[in-house]
């Protein structure tokens, strides 16, 4: 059976982000372990969502509400900037949507300049690469989790654009029989 | 009618009728029809009109690679103009026209241009635009020139363009692209195959000689075709090459983006024509546009032809006139001999009694009253110094001369080329990193060659696919030439004649048929002293048609060679630039992607009856409209609001970014002009950054809020370029400087007045005395229960207080703010007033009082520059220039009372040569008159007046007048707290 396509706003969960030499240091003692590899992510049991950008950044966020509370003490640590030096915050209010169904990568091909297809390939449902691109003219972090319904990207963005990237990208997926609900 | 009975092969569906019209009459054709055949079946053989002297044009090479088969097509409400026939299919109701035609293309009022043909050189543009004629001629030119008619009540639409992405990408679905195609991917590379016809096979499909078509190639196709490995996109085009593999593919729908890891070039070679007097009349045209009709379309171009050859595709050629029962009045071969490897062609022309003629110089093709071809005259050379004159009628005469490569996006590429004398064509002499040619592009003709070739391009295509991208060492793009050109082994005579041209006393020898370019018109342009290909070209317009040179650059080159008796190798080709076809508007355009940003706080400016004005990529207020107001009302009213009393404005356009680190106040000491590392924590300092050149290029805040944070803000428009450059710099000083940009995150907002301090007061515990906050000081305090950082600025020239914010929060924030300054008369402001505001104090707004040359020295902002200091960039420049007298000067003007108010830009005027301009100008309501900012010569800023140049070439005078014109001494600032006491018990 086709699955449309389907574009989902989820910027309201929880996201924390810092970066910094001593950070992945100060995360371990934190409890929050983070990907080995650059630009790569992993979700973890509680469905915390743990991204490193390039190599020494990073990005949490709460696929689940169990999740959340193990960001509490990050955020909040983060926000009083009661950190260690060589820790920064990184402010993240992103505007991020998750898009599934068939026609993803066609929805893609008309708005992203990089190959996602091997993205999907090396995916599973709990680790995978970070791309950071942009999507008609738009700076994004993408990532792709594979689930039993097929797989789902989420798209990560600057929440100044996230009116016109919003309606570009619902236009085309509407255009290709997809629903934005 | 000139349909033929069935054709093997052919690309009709006889039993899809369609009907259409050309020029008002009726006609049908058949599904698979193009415009072209459709109309050549209906023998119409006038199909357009020709650019310059609206000469009659017919088919020529039904490949659409000429300028004639060029149609305004109506169709489902829509025109199009230039809708190219020879490859636009039919569709069922189409209106087609003629383009370049005044009255229709049989009553064309223009039809006697050529009588102006000796008032109408070469560079007859150059010599005749200037001066007072040249609106006349510019009108005349727009009235007799043009092509199609754009419709402006067409509708827009979109063609999304989309990106592809492939191991292999192989342009051409010929022979050897074929072969290229299946070896890539049958070693295991993902292929597009990128063809611009229906259907695959390249001219194996139509050049048959006679007989079927190869059952070898046309096998090859079905297996492409099938093959998971392989994607075939039909009646697509490669327009473009550009860096790192990058090909624009341009199909029916849209234009395509493919990223590839190789490309195999398999693009063929395009026919070209012989130059001789009368070429361009309806009935001649290239034999493979003969075939192509005769083959794909069951429709015979001509009863009787003639065809002139020079090499073995002309006999084919006559073979397949022949085969549909075209009576070949004669094959008139250019050389003296027919090739040994052509035996086999001329035996069967012989034995279908077919006369062939020896040694032939084409002299002249007459007209019939219709304008169509009827006759060839030609000399045939007897002895060395003696020729006989020969006539053959016929209405059509075929040209097979020979062809040039379709080499364009291999150049692109960055390929070179070199001159193969023993084939006369341009063929690779050196290929980039994963560029492979095959096929005649690369100089094999016999289908074997082709094939061979193909298969080793695609097996090394498919091997530099799966290494990394760019690890092809530069050695190995010379071995694989060698290897691909090794590959030609089948002895055959050249396809192409040396120089197929041939001059006649009376001229007509048309050279390029988009430009009605005669041979004459390059031996003049010559003469003129245009003697290299690229002058030649841009003088005399050669190859700059919709064509682009496709069948005029070739025999162009040659004439050049011949008139600086070099080889055409030394005259070598012009540039090829993208697109290799032409390329439509709609297919260009795409679909409109205008990255846009808007504030946290947009939805409560609309409340606020904000009217928008772009600023970068970003909406804001200009003002804010009123019931009752007009626009200077209410901007002069959100100025005095800001003056007198209290205003708010939306700044979170700014950008915003932060910079941790042992060493951040160090690297920003390097990047801005002032001192940072000593700034204390707590403290604000104006920055000012500049590039190598000492030219400003960013100002902005540079707050300290700790000892290894700071925040800073940049102005609206460079916030991202600024932030990269950041980075690069962090990077290339080795500076470990953690940087974290903010501008979309973050909001911002000035609460500006002398009683802004009343009603943030309201809001947040922090201590606003003076003495406690003073001015240019930074706090992170809670305002309306919201972390902030505030800091306290004075851009507009009032006490004011920047609240820096999570963007989540910034709507409750500015609404508390506002509910606060109701009792105060808070009034929101906009961009307009804010450019009042800060002009009134003489603040420069960097991109608008600056540009790219200014420095610091000119605007007055030494104050800003530590020189002392050991480094900053811009910094050595500056040095330099001290020592210099100065261009120019940035003062403060006024105007006379009733005065034209002059515009930003308007020149100043210095004993009638410019001698500055005016960067900004308001009227100030807070003053009563209009200020403004001027760029000066020094002597004249000295001088104290100047004369600025406004609409139709009046002259107002203006005084240079002290900066700030508001508040000299700062006192706004450092507003007396009893007097801010008591305004705000006032208020």
């Amino acid at each position: 059976m086709s699955a449309p396509l389907v574009l989902m706003n989820t910027s309201a969960r929880m996201r924390v982000g810092c970066k910094g030499p001593a950070a992945e240091t100060w995360l371990a003692q934190l409890g929050i372990t983070v990907p080995h590899g650059a630009n790569r992510y992993s979700i973890d049991s509680r469905g915390l969502l743990s991204a490193r950008l390039a190599t020494s950044e990073f990005l949490f966020e709460s696929t689940h509400a169990d999740a959340a509370s193990a960001l509490v003490p990050a955020k909040h640590a983060l926000e009083l900037a009661d950190i260690p030096s060589g820790v920064y915050p990184v402010l993240r209010q992103d505007f991020v949507i998750e898009a599934s169904g068939d026609r993803l990568h066609e929805l893609f091909a008309q708005t992203c300049a990089v190959d996602l297809v091997p993205v999907e390939r090396d995916s599973s449902a709990a680790a995978g690469p970070v791309i950071l691109t942009s999507m008609i003219g738009v700076g994004v972090v993408i990532t792709c989790r594979i689930s039993p319904e097929g797989p789902r990207f989420t798209v990560w963005s600057d929440p100044s654009y996230s009116r016109y990237f919003w309606h570009q990208l619902a236009a085309i997926a509407t255009e290709l029989g997809g629903l934005t609900p | 009618m000139k349909r033929l009975p069935p054709v093997e092969g052919e690309g009709i569906d006889r039993a899809a009728p369609l009907e259409f019209s050309f020029e008002g009459r009726r006609l049908t054709g058949f599904k698979g029809d193009t415009i072209c055949s459709a109309l050549a079946a209906h023998g119409v053989t006038v199909v357009g009109r020709s650019f310059k002297y609206h000469r009659p044009r017919g088919l020529f090479s039904v490949a659409n690679h000429d300028v004639n088969a060029m149609f305004q097509v109506e169709q489902r409400g829509r025109s199009i103009p230039n809708v190219r026939g020879d490859v636009a299919p039919l569709r069922a109701g189409m209106k087609v026209a003629a383009v370049n035609t005044a009255g229709g293309l049989e009553t064309d009022r223009m039809a006697g241009m050529e009588r102006l043909a000796r008032f109408l050189p070469v560079g007859f543009y150059y010599k005749a635009f200037h001066g007072r004629w040249f609106p006349k001629w510019e009108r005349l030119i727009r009235r007799a020139a043009g092509l199609g008619v754009v419709d402006k009540a067409n509708r827009a639409f979109t063609t999304p363009k989309r990106y592809a992405h492939t191991d292999v990408l192989v342009i051409g679905g010929g022979p050897s692209g074929l072969a290229a195609a299946h070896e890539a991917a049958e070693r295991g590379a993902g292929v597009i195959l990128a063809d611009e016809w229906g259907e695959l096979g390249g001219s194996a499909l139509y050049a048959r000689g006679g007989a079927s078509v190869d059952e070898s190639v046309r096998r090859l196709a079905d297996i492409v075709i099938a093959h998971r490995g392989v994607r075939v996109l039909s009646s697509t085009f490669a327009a473009g090459y550009y860096a790192d593999h990058w090909v624009s593919l341009v199909g029916p729908e849209n234009l395509t983006k493919v990223r590839a890891r190789a490309v195999v070039v398999a693009q063929g070679a395009i026919e070209q024509p012989a130059v001789f007097r009368g070429n361009d009349l309806p009935g001649v045209m290239l034999a493979s546009g003969a075939q192509r009709l005769l083959s794909r379309y069951a429709v015979a171009p001509a009863s009787r032809v003639v065809i002139i050859t020079a090499n073995a595709e002309g006999y084919a050629a006559a073979l397949d006139a022949f085969h549909h029962g075209i009576t070949v009045a004669g094959v008139l071969d250019l050389r003296e001999r027919s090739h040994p490897s052509e035996s086999g062609l001329t035996g069967a022309i012989r034995d279908r009694g077919i006369v062939v003629f020896h040694g032939v110089k084409p002299v002249e093709a007459r007209a019939d009253s219709e304008g169509h071809v009827r006759e060839l005259e030609f000399d045939v050379e007897v002895s060395k110094d003696r020729s006989a004159r020969h006539y053959l009628a016929a209405d059509g005469v075929w040209m097979s001369v020979g062809f040039a490569p379709a080499n364009a996006l291999l150049q692109q590429a960055g390929a070179k080329m070199r001159y193969e004398t023993a084939i006369e064509q341009f063929v690779p002499s050196q290929l980039p990193a994963g560029v492979f040619a095959c096929g005649r592009v690369a100089g094999a003709y016999e289908l074997s060659d082709r094939v061979a070739q193909g298969r080793e391009a695609g097996r090394l295509a498919a091997a530099h696919a799966a290494r990394s991208v760019g690890a092809m060492p530069e050695t190995e793009g010379a071995e694989t030439l060698r290897k691909l050109q090794s590959l030609v082994f089948t002895p055959r005579g050249s396809p192409s004649h040396p120089f197929p041209v041939f001059p006649h006393p009376k001229g007509q020898e048309f050279i390029d048929l988009d430009e009605d370019l005669h041979l004459s018109d390059l031996i003049n342009a010559f003469q003129e002293g245009f003697d290299s290909s690229e002058l030649l070209k841009r003088y005399s317009t050669v190859g700059m048609g919709p064509s682009q040179g496709k069948h005029s650059n070739l025999n162009a080159m040659r004439v050049l060679a011949k008139l600086r008796e070099e080889s055409v190798e030394a005259v070598g080709p012009t540039t090829a630039r993208p697109m290799f076809h032409p390329v439509s508007l709609a297919h260009l355009a795409g679909r409109g992607f205008h990255p846009h940003r808007r504030t946290s706080l947009h939805d409560e400016h609309e409340k606020l009856g904000a009217v928008w004005m772009p600023a970068g990529d970003w909406q804001r207020p200009e003002y804010y409209a009123r019931s009752g107001e007009t626009r200077m009302a209410g901007i002069e009213a959100e100025v005095r609001a800001v003056r007198t009393g209290v205003g708010l404005i939306d700044v979170g356009t700014l950008g915003k970014i932060e910079a941790h680190g042992p060493i951040a106040g160090e690297f920003l000491g390097r990047v801005y002009t002032g001192q940072f590392g000593a700034l204390k924590v707590g403290a604000t300092r104006y920055g000012l950054a500049l590039d190598e050149a000492g030219v400003i290029v960013d100002d902005g805040v540079i707050a300290r809020l700790g000892k290894e944070r700071f925040y800073f803000t940049t102005t609206t428009g460079n916030s991202g370029s600024l932030f990269r450059e950041l980075g690069r710099l962090a990077t290339m000083w080795r500076m470990p400087v953690g940087l974290v940009n903010l501008t979309g995150h973050f909001a911002a907002f000035n609460l500006a007045g002398p009683l802004s301090r009343a009603v943030l007061s309201q809001l947040t515990h922090v201590d606003l005395s003076h003495a406690a906050f003073p001015y240019l000081g930074v706090r992170e305090a809670e305002v309306a229960g919201v972390r902030c950082r505030l800091m306290r600025v004075g851009f507009v020239g009032e006490m004011g207080y920047e609240i820096h914010l999570p963007a989540v929060d910034a709507i409750h924030v500015w609404s508390a703010v506002m509910r606060a300054g109701e009792r105060f008369g808070i009034r929101a402001f906009g961009v307009e007033a804010q450019r009042v505001l800060r002009l009134e104090k003489g603040h420069v707004i960097v991109g608008q009082d600056t540009d790219g040359l200014t420095t610091p020295l000119e605007i007055g902002a030494e104050w800003a520059l530590r020189m002392n200091k050991p480094f900053f960039i811009g910094q050595r420049s500056l040095q330099a220039l001290q020592r210099l007298p100065q261009r120019q000067r940035l003062v403060g003007f006024t105007l006379p009372a009733g005065s034209v108010r002059p515009k930003e830009c308007h020149l100043v005027i210095e004993s009638g040569r410019i001698a500055g301009r005016v960067t900004s100008i308001q009227h100030s309501p807070t003053l009563g008159h209009a200020i403004g900012l001027a760029f000066v010569e020094p002597p004249i800023a000295q001088r104290g007046s100047f004369r600025i140049r406004v609409e139709r070439g009046e002259e107002v005078s203006a005084t240079v007048a002290s900066l700030p014109f508001y508040d000299a001494p700062g006192e706004r600032q450092t507003l007396d707290e009893d007097l801010a006491e008591r305004t705000e018990m006032l208020a």
